[in-house]
């Protein structure tokens, strides 16, 4: 029995190492397009998205490739310049892969787990309330770090729609004032030459 | 010259329907089928939900009751649905009243704006109301029930006459009032008959959900007995208050028990021999009716199925647990599981043990238990970052842009959506740093009482492995 866990927990480790962490997708991507996507740079074997419960967290996926170099590769050139995926300009972020984002994992170790109701009586007791608080606490602090980040997004997003918006006007009076003829009577006018873009 | 174009990715718009439980026909003509359940964007909804109702223009969204779903011959799938009216909409009548700030008042009496027929389309998602009344009808809803729910109402307003009023009638939109109060929800979610028969009783899933976990390594023992459970129950038309425990009524005990211990015998002896349902139905299912908690605290390297092995050996219940997967914004010191259990009073239970008590994993950590706040299923979180124009007269373009958003593809330095992707990366990185130091900053403080705690070793028993 002990060589096959310890086998298994290789193979699984291996695996992590080929697999990619992707994160800031949107909701709208789907497996064939994150397969579509990573396929340009290596052979896809498996794509699982990470499952969202918390009205706090992301879209996240994991993607396995078939060697570790094409893995680490990609890591590397999504680091260099924005990928973007079903949408722009948001790109997304690649990252090794971790072993607690895998949901099927072997156990780490042999080790056996201990665990006890410990007894109010115990010099340990008030220490260990306040471990739990301080989790709570932590926790707290983590949602209060996402809540800002999100508003700090949304406040990017709107900040870059209006900036869009404002340079598609432009680019639209230009077009309009090329089309209709008024571009040509203004430079008749100032007698310059119109250069044919 | 190169700008963003239209986004192209209303190919997925194509939101996923399916009916569920028929009911009886009806209409003048019989020409309308009646349901009892439908799936809708990835929800399940059922007779007697509350939902929001949205459609375009409206500042926010209304609350109603489905009382009624169904099909006419014209295959427009149609809800009726009574009202809950937010305290500005009755602003005029209520006077110098105490409003509580998520409270609604049940529509009720004859007249207008009591119930409407709307399209099936227009519902937006799932409402936790519950209900607060005092009424003999109602189940009392528990201090838990309350603090999760999205609104309460105790009080009812009359459409007829403009009053509101803390009495409820005997009949709203002629429907038995008992629909409106508090419903144990695992009463209506079965689909089987009264199983006085020895037969396996399957249970098929209603909902279309698509499991993208399947959760190998548990096996479903307790979904399945919970199921059973249920069925128990609407064949002997148990009374709300005890769900969840086997309170049979008194002429059937022997058959129940006998039944439930044949079940028992089976699980032993084989595991998995009936089609599980994958964990994101049976988690929404415990989330509903109480039944999920979230344990914090725990060694991020921790499995699935020990944290159920410390389950058993602690409370001595059987529960389906799972880690949740981590991500890149979660810390690495607190592993999180969500843990099934088969009843709301076992979740109780477990919660209030380990509050009061301390629940040490490996002697240095205490885990904390809580109820969670799940997302709503089928509405995706917010996500920023893709931005979209819509303009009639590049549409000749259409296509080749069309192309360029759908290819994943890496920008190209000239473009504006380089510049734009840039802005985002920095702020990207910018809150990574936060998120380090975040952590890093938790991971002293945790370091400096798990030394406290090592200073003083305590007697300690192992009893799990």
């Amino acid at each position: 029995m002990e060589p096959s866990a310890e086998a298994e927990y290789a193979a699984f480790a291996e695996k992590v190492k080929r697999t990619i962490y992707l994160d800031n997708l949107s909701h709208h991507v789907t497996k064939s397009v994150l397969e579509t996507a990573l396929d340009q740079f290596g052979n896809v074997t498996n794509v699982e998205f990470i499952p969202a419960y918390f009205k706090s967290s992301f879209c996240a996926a994991l993607v396995e490739m078939e060697s570790v170099k094409q893995a680490e590769e990609i890591i590397r050139e999504m680091g260099d310049s924005p990928f973007m995926i079903s949408g722009m300009p948001r790109p997304v972020r690649a990252q090794k892969a971790q072993m607690e984002m895998f949901e099927d994992r072997p156990r780490k170790s042999r080790r056996p787990i201990v665990c006890r109701w410990m007894d109010p009586n115990d010099p340990n007791f008030e220490a260990a309330k306040k471990f739990k608080d301080l989790t709570k606490k932590h926790a707290a602090e983590a949602a209060f770090l996402m809540e800002q980040q999100l508003a700090e997004e949304e406040k990017l997003h709107n900040q870059q729609a209006e900036t869009l918006k404002s340079n598609y006007k432009k680019y639209e009076l230009i077009d309009v004032a090329q089309n209709d003829g008024t571009v040509k009577r203004l430079a008749a006018r100032y007698n310059t030459k119109l250069m044919d873009a | 010259m190169s700008c963003l174009r239209e986004e192209n990715t209303k190919a997925a718009e194509e939101i996923e329907f399916s009916w569920g439980r028929k009911g009886g026909l009806g209409g003048k003509n019989l020409d309308r089928q009646h349901y009892e359940s439908f799936t809708y964007d990835g929800v399940e909804y059922f007779l007697y939900d509350s939902v929001y109702m949205w459609s375009e223009g409206q500042q926010e969204p209304h609350i109603g009751k489905i009382v009624e779903i169904y099909e006419n011959h014209h295959l427009d799938k149609r809800v009726k649905v009574v009202w809950y009216f937010r305290p500005n909409e009755v602003q005029r009548w209520l006077k110098d009243d105490p409003v509580l700030s998520n409270e609604l008042f049940l529509g009720s009496g004859v007249g207008q704006g009591l119930f409407n027929i709307n399209p099936l389309e227009t519902i937006s998602g799932k409402c936790n109301v519950v209900c607060k009344s005092k009424d003999k009808r109602n189940p009392e809803a528990s201090i838990e029930e309350l603090k999760m729910s999205d609104y309460v109402f105790y009080r009812t307003f009359d459409v007829g006459n403009c009053s509101l009023s803390e009495r409820f009638p005997d009949k709203i939109a002629g429907v038995e009032v008992g629909h409106f109060f508090n419903q144990r929800k695992y009463l209506e979610t079965d689909t089987h008959p009264i199983p006085k028969e020895n037969s396996k009783v399957t249970r098929v899933p209603n909902s279309s959900f698509k499991p993208e976990i399947d959760n190998d390594s548990a096996v479903e023992k307790d979904e399945h007995l919970e199921t059973d459970n249920f069925t128990n129950k609407k064949g002997l038309k148990c009374s709300a208050a005890t769900a969840g425990r086997l309170a049979c009524s008194s002429s059937s005990a022997s058959d129940c028990h006998h039944w439930k211990k044949r079940k028992l015998q089976d699980f032993e002896d084989t595991s998995e021999w009936y089609k599980k349902q994958p964990w994101e139905e049976r988690m929404q299912r415990a989330h509903e009716t109480g039944a999920l908690v979230l344990l914090e605290n725990l060694d991020p390297f921790l499995t699935s199925l020990e944290v159920e092995d410390i389950v058993l050996n602690a409370f001595n219940k059987k529960a389906s647990a799972k880690m949740i997967q981590c991500s890149a914004l979660s810390s690495p010191h607190n592993g999180q599981a969500l843990v099934i259990f088969k009843s709301k009073e076992d979740a109780d239970t477990a919660i209030s043990m380990l509050r009061t008590r301390c629940l040490m994993i490996g002697d240095v950590r205490p885990v904390v238990g809580s109820r969670p706040l799940l997302k709503n299923p089928g509405q995706p979180s917010k996500y920023f970052g893709h931005i979209t124009i819509n303009n009639l007269k590049q549409m000749q373009q259409a296509d080749y842009m069309r192309n360029a958003v759908s290819t994943s593809h890496y920008s190209q330095p000239n473009t504006i959506a380089f510049e734009m992707a840039l802005e985002w990366c920095a702020l990207v990185m910018r809150f990574n740093l936060c998120w380090d130091a975040l952590f890093e900053q938790q991971a002293k403080e945790i370091a400096d009482l798990k030394t406290h705690l090592k200073a003083h070793p305590s007697k300690k028993t192992k009893f799990c492995s």
